[in-house]
């Protein structure tokens, strides 16, 4: 399993990014194995920015389509391969929007479905039993954080674990403020635990 | 005495509850995506729409909207209004000319005439994202972009 600490910088010039580059390069010429490796990178971003709109399954569909549907009608624009992450990002963000303003919902994103879908989730059987109440808790908590903070902390457990760039793409927020705002989501949450929370509890001996 | 849980103990957490798997469906209609491509075509961008400004329509409710496509040689006009479960097209090109006019939507395309007056039409389409292409004889295709 992924190191869940979150270390990353904005990448520039890594390997990914020349990689990513490549397969950019590969699929704009109509190479499908590229292509679908591009796909597997970040279709878990995609589908999580339609779905942290709180659109339901067939609207989070189509956002997705669309989004990969533009990404091949715009190859020949795409100036900056190596970031096509953040690109589709903003590309799903927008088409989400877009499906928010024609229902007319948008200052109502539905965040209550996808949080009563998976409050109903029951916890892995062999998960240790601390572990499992203490999830249950921050599960809890995070129902009473701000929706925009409960959007950023979903896009900070996506696999894998998108860029910098990509998550201010998909926020729409600047990269540079990004991580003062995930510290201070990740306090709220903190913050919005029971007290007693406590994930290692001592006896009194 | 209590601490909170650390960063890494949160997002744990809540990796373990909003880890959502993406349906398989999802994956496939964005692997096929690859299919459209078309290096050899213009695109004729959405200019105008009126929904955009207008109460909620659009191929998922019913109504009517109207479509604006542009590029340096043509305009691209489009109404498409939902039918039951059928989606309709009635389009004019402008300058009018006579073309062969493809819909493309996943899955498939269907190819209509453009008369001389530059008028087309294509009815019982499903609902779902569209574009279209104009094909004037041994011209570059034109294409529209998607419209969800």
């Amino acid at each position: 399993m992924r190191p869940f600490g979150w270390s990353a910088e904005p990448v520039g010039g890594s390997v990914t990014d020349v990689e990513v580059a490549g397969l950019v390069a590969a699929a704009r010429a109509g190479d499908q194995a590229a292509w679908d490796a591009l796909v597997s990178r970040f279709v878990g971003l995609v589908w999580t920015v339609a779905r942290s709109f709180g659109l339901g399954s067939a609207d989070a569909a189509d956002v997705s389509q669309a989004t990969w549907l533009r990404l091949v009608e715009r190859f020949a624009s795409i100036r900056e391969p190596d970031r096509i992450g953040a690109w589709l990002a903003t590309t799903a963000r927008r088409e989400a929007l877009a499906v928010l303003r024609r229902a007319g919902r948008y200052a109502v994103p539905r965040e209550p479905e996808v949080l009563d879908r998976l409050a109903g989730a029951a916890p892995d059987a062999a998960e240790p039993v601390l572990r499992a109440e203490i999830n249950a808790e921050v599960w809890r908590a995070f129902a009473r954080i701000p929706g925009r903070c409960q959007r950023l902390l979903k896009l900070l457990v996506v696999e894998p674990i998108p860029s910098y760039q990509e998550i201010g793409a998909s926020m729409d927020m600047p990269v540079g403020s990004i991580g003062a705002t995930r510290a201070r989501c990740l306090e709220r949450l903190g913050g919005a635990m029971p007290s007693d929370a406590e994930p290692h509890p001592r006896r009194t001996q | 005495m209590s601490h909170p849980p650390d960063d890494a103990t949160l997002l744990d957490a809540l990796r373990v509850r909003l880890a959502e798997p993406v349906p398989p469906d999802v994956i496939a209609a964005a692997r096929e995506a690859l299919r459209w491509r078309d290096p050899d075509a213009a695109l004729a961008i959405l200019v105008a729409d009126t929904m955009a400004a207008a109460t909620p329509a659009g191929i998922r409710g019913p109504g009517s909207e109207v479509f604006t496509f542009e590029t340096e040689r043509v305009t691209i006009e489009v109404e498409a209004s939902q039918l039951g479960h059928e989606l309709h097209l009635a389009g004019q090109l402008a300058p009018a000319m006579a073309a062969r006019v493809r819909i493309d939507q996943p899955g498939g395309g269907t190819v209509v005439p453009a008369d001389e007056l530059g008028r087309f039409a294509a009815r019982g389409l499903r609902l779902a994202m569209w574009r279209l292409a104009v094909l004037v004889d041994d011209d570059v295709p034109i294409n529209t972009e998607w419209v969800l």
